[in-house]
């Protein structure tokens, strides 16, 4: 089990009032797992990217990454469980606009404390397995959106990390550039990545191989949530019928 | 380290103007530090070395009162006070038994009070001396041209003057000073001799120049036989006694010990023996000079403070815009230390970079002061490892707020930031 959510919940705290974000998640996967947690805006799931993705702590519950208990773990350690353990996609990509691709790609080996040269080697695997090889030197601003997202995802794989977190990976990108980013997503799953993206696209979510739905700060499977869906339509028909 | 040197230079090239104007403020206050510094220690670097040079290695020790310790006692004005033995030959004996004495001698002196004139032309700003036959064997003068003092010179009590060349030059300006008459006090006087203390510039024509003969213009002298001096002296007490030193470096220990020997015989509170040598007027002269520096040393770190806190101001300004970039790599796992260490290097890097074309400028502008006023400037080594030094404590100091408050950045927060 690579990642273990048990009765997660997450508060706000908006002036004197506790906003609940997120209410007892459950949640596994495993290694090689492909899941899209899916959501509407404002549904609680970029506070459950944050906790899954170790930028923030859950108000309770228990969250094992990879058997080690992030409740527990300080600010530094959090920091290294990120740059080895997380290999994190935006949905604007996120990239160091005066750092060439290259050396983008480098960044979380800098701080994995990773050689030079084999920082250097390693980053440029990472960009030719993206397709990039040709394009190393080249800046942010010389690249294409799509490009610049499989930029980052050659960052995000170049730690070998347990899992791809993706945040709305194809937000930002037109269909063809999204169409190229997902066929990377499932080679690399199919290479053994374990991936969990987030999306508030149903085509998207398609490509994974199972589908979660946060609806309200609770977690659903796809056909409670349709059934929900389904219900509200004909509460709203009705009103509007009578 | 280097990744953050690097990262560093690339920020800063990214707003050159910007960073150009924060680096402007250190620039401007190391560049001042660097002028002052040289330009100070350049005069009193020339002015203690042709004192020392000169070889003086006598001291003078005189009578002072107590509540106006600058000038030694005159007795032409003033009276040998009660209760103060002078220096007789039993006192004089004893400090030449002092360790680190070759020799001593009494002397009748008087600072500015005898009128020497020529031709109806005053000099008052002269030392007028009565001295014993070995005064000369002891004080390190060169006789340029004439004679010493010789046996009949005392035994018949023959008004002759020994004079430095200096006050020879202003007095006679190009003719021969030898056998020239001159009067002191009211006596008439021949000048026999003609001797040199220190190799003094002849013309003024810069700054330094200056500043050396109002230095040695103290040191301009007419002496006289001791036998001849109460002709006009007026008093014939010993005022003061000149012991020569084996080691100039001892000159402090030898004078508190000269001194020592004259004091223990005074029953009066108010007056005490003192010593003075070329090394204490030097040590004058670099007191004033430490002193000048250090004010307007401290004027120079307003500058550098007011820098200070426009790399500060720039560094906040930079954190802010940097949000994005900084919650990205704390995402990324970059721990607050590394965060910290990348503004804190940015913060050092701009200041040391100011630091550095400061000291360039400054050396450059002390150069350029000194030909132009032909003023000697003396760039000193350490003066400038303190300079860069210190612009990079700058950069610390007014970086580390900007640094911890980037480190503390919420990476959430900090991503999603526009």
């Amino acid at each position: 089990m690579i990642l273990s959510l048990k009765g997660i919940y997450k508060n706000y705290l908006t002036g004197s009032m506790e906003v609940p974000a997120l209410k007892n998640i459950n949640l596994d996967v495993e290694k090689g797992d492909y899941l899209a947690i899916m959501g509407p805006s404002g549904s609680g799931k970029s506070t459950l990217m944050n906790i899954i993705g170790c930028l923030d702590k859950p108000t309770s519950g228990e969250y094992l990454f990879d058997d080690i208990n992030i409740e527990t773990q300080n600010d530094a350690s959090l920091s290294e469980i990120r740059n080895k353990g997380i290999g994190f996609v935006f949905q604007n990509f996120n990239l160091l606009p005066r750092q060439s691709a290259l050396e983008n790609v480098e960044l979380p080996m800098l701080y994995a404390k990773v050689k030079k040269k084999e920082r250097r080697e390693i980053a440029i695997r990472a960009l030719e397995r993206v397709g990039l090889g040709e394009r190393i030197d080249f800046l942010p601003t010389q690249l294409s959106g799509g490009q610049k997202q499989r930029v980052a995802i050659a960052r995000a794989i170049a730690n070998n990390p347990k899992i791809l977190l993706a945040d709305e990976p194809t937000g930002a990108l037109d269909s063809k550039s999204g169409d190229q980013v997902m066929e990377l997503f499932s080679e690399l799953n199919r290479e053994g990545m374990t991936i969990v993206m987030i999306t508030h696209e149903r085509a998207i979510a398609d490509c994974a191989e199972k589908i979660v739905v946060i609806y309200d700060g609770e977690l659903k499977t796809m056909e409670e949530f349709e059934q929900i869906q389904n219900a509200r339509k004909h509460g709203f028909g009705g009103e509007k019928n009578a | 380290m280097i990744e953050n040197i690097k990262l560093s230079f690339q920020g800063i090239r990214s707003h050159k103007m910007r960073s150009a104007l924060t680096m402007l403020g250190i620039i401007i206050g190391i560049a001042s530090i660097i002028i002052i510094v040289s330009l100070i220690s350049g005069t009193s670097e020339q002015l203690k070395s042709a004192m020392i040079d000169s070889g003086d290695s006598t001291i003078t020790v005189a009578l002072y009162d107590k509540e106006e310790p600058w000038n030694p006692l005159d007795p032409i004005t003033k009276p040998l006070p009660d209760g103060v033995i002078p220096p007789d030959s039993d006192t004089v004996e004893a400090v030449e038994n002092l360790d680190g004495v070759l020799g001593a001698t009494p002397v009748y002196s008087s600072e500015y009070n005898v009128q020497v004139s020529y031709n109806g032309s005053n000099d008052s700003s002269v030392t007028v001396m009565g001295v014993e036959k070995d005064y000369f064997s002891l004080k390190n003068f060169a006789l340029t041209s004439g004679r010493y003092f010789i046996d009949r010179d005392y035994d018949e009590r023959h008004n002759v003057a020994v004079i430095t060349s200096g006050l020879a030059s202003s007095m006679f300006e190009n003719e021969s000073a030898i056998g020239k008459t001159i009067t002191v006090g009211s006596e008439l006087f021949t000048v026999v001799g003609l001797v040199k203390e220190i190799q003094t510039e002849e013309e003024i024509n810069t700054l330094s120049d200056y500043y050396m003969k109002v230095a040695m213009r103290a040191h301009e002298f007419v002496i006289v036989p001791s036998t001849s001096w109460v002709n006009f002296g007026g008093f014939d007490v010993y005022s003061s006694l000149v012991v020569k030193i084996k080691d100039v470096d001892d000159t402090v220990n030898v004078g508190a010990a000269a001194s020592g020997v004259l004091n223990a015989n005074i029953t009066n509170n108010g007056y005490e023996y003192r010593s003075s040598s070329m090394q204490d007027d030097a040590d004058y002269l670099e007191n004033i000079t430490r002193f000048v520096s250090i004010l307007l040393i401290g004027i120079a770190s307003i500058s550098l403070l007011v820098g200070g806190i426009g790399v500060m101001n720039i560094m906040l300004v930079s954190v802010t815009e940097r949000t994005k970039e900084i919650g990205l790599k704390k995402a990324l796992g970059a721990k607050k230390r590394v965060i910290l260490g990348q503004f804190l290097t940015e913060s050092v890097v701009l200041t040391g970079m100011g630091g550095i074309l400061g000291v360039v400028i400054g050396i450059g502008i002390s150069y350029l002061v000194s030909f132009l006023l032909n003023m000697p400037a003396a760039i000193s080594v350490p003066a400038v490892a303190v300079a860069v030094g210190f612009s990079m404590g700058v950069g610390i100091i007014f970086g580390i707020t900007p640094s911890i408050k980037a480190a503390n950045l919420n990476p959430i927060d900090a991503l999603r930031y526009e």
